[in-house]
């Protein structure tokens, strides 16, 4: 009989459990990467929606009125925080490193909404009430009349 | 179309281009691409018009900054003046939005302005009349919107 036997068949053992750890932690590397894809779905059906709005709303910025602005200026505010809230959250989480473009192009919708809502609030409701404005506009509308 | 420049547009150009490596360096470029691509029709129409009225429209172009390879979300705001009844496309402030000299976007009172600096270059013919097929090169300084 070998007189090694009971070293082998230990680190047979040893071989064994490591593996079975291992394959624990695939397991757990499966959720992981699940978990990413689910949230990367997610972020990205979000971001194309955001775009989409942006681009509905600048089809039709200029006919939008102050009231109008003000009640989309209304809805826009619990988006617009909810949305940092989420690329804050991003910007803390590891599922971050399997999906850094989603999160980029998520950020960039942000600003896009952001800029949108700035926008309306300057153009179709400070402008639009806007006095100074108003006359040096009619006086470029009369020089070109 | 006729392009025309107020001094604002120039200074904050020249601005811009001073540094190389504020990595603006691209925005002539960027400016003179979007503006030849975009037929007459869409230069009055574009959904990034911001103003109207019923002679004019103020339009906020997002162009992109492909020096720098950002997308136009992130690349530079052209802000122009564009004629319903006449020929006439001004434009009267670029800024980018990253970067070291980056502007998150203008207040109203910054609008007012611009248009009471075209209104009088107008009056006193001192627009400047540029060339999008050539980097924006002066081809006129006595311009007008009559």
């Amino acid at each position: 009989m070998c007189t090694c036997i009971a070293e082998i068949k230990e680190t047979y053992t040893q071989v064994r459990k490591q593996t079975e750890h291992v394959v624990e932690q695939s397991y757990d590397i499966d959720d992981f990467l699940d978990a990413i894809n689910v949230v990367k779905k997610e972020l990205d059906c979000v971001t194309d929606e955001t775009n989409a709005l942006v681009e509905l709303v600048r089809d039709h910025f200029t006919e939008i009125t102050v009231p109008e602005a003000e009640e989309l200026l209304e809805l826009s505010e619990p988006i617009q925080k909810k949305m940092q809230q989420v690329y804050l959250n991003l910007l803390r989480s590891p599922l971050r490193v399997g999906m850094e473009q989603s999160v980029d192009l998520f950020r960039q919708a942000m600003g896009g909404f952001d800029e949108l809502c700035h926008d309306m609030k300057t153009f179709n409701i400070d402008l639009a009430q806007d006095e100074e404005f108003g006359k040096v506009s009619q006086m470029l509308c009369d020089l070109l009349k | 179309m006729r392009f025309f420049t107020i001094t604002t547009f120039r200074n904050t150009l020249e601005s811009l281009t001073q540094k190389p490596r504020d990595g603006y360096m691209s925005v002539v470029n960027d400016i003179c691409n979007a503006l030849q691509k975009m037929p007459d029709n869409i230069l009055r129409d574009t959904n990034d018009r911001v103003k109207q009225f019923p002679q004019y429209r103020i339009v906020k172009l997002r162009l992109p900054n492909s020096g720098q390879h950002l997308p136009k979300n992130d690349g530079f705001r052209l802000i122009y003046f564009v004629s319903l009844v006449s020929d006439h496309v001004v434009l009267l402030r670029v800024y980018p939005k990253r970067g070291p000299q980056k502007t998150i976007d203008l207040v109203e009172s910054e609008y007012t302005r611009l248009e009471k600096e075209l209104l009088h270059e107008s009056e006193s013919k001192t627009l400047h009349q540029v060339d999008i097929t050539n980097q924006l090169a002066e081809l006129s300084v006595e311009g007008s919107l009559k």
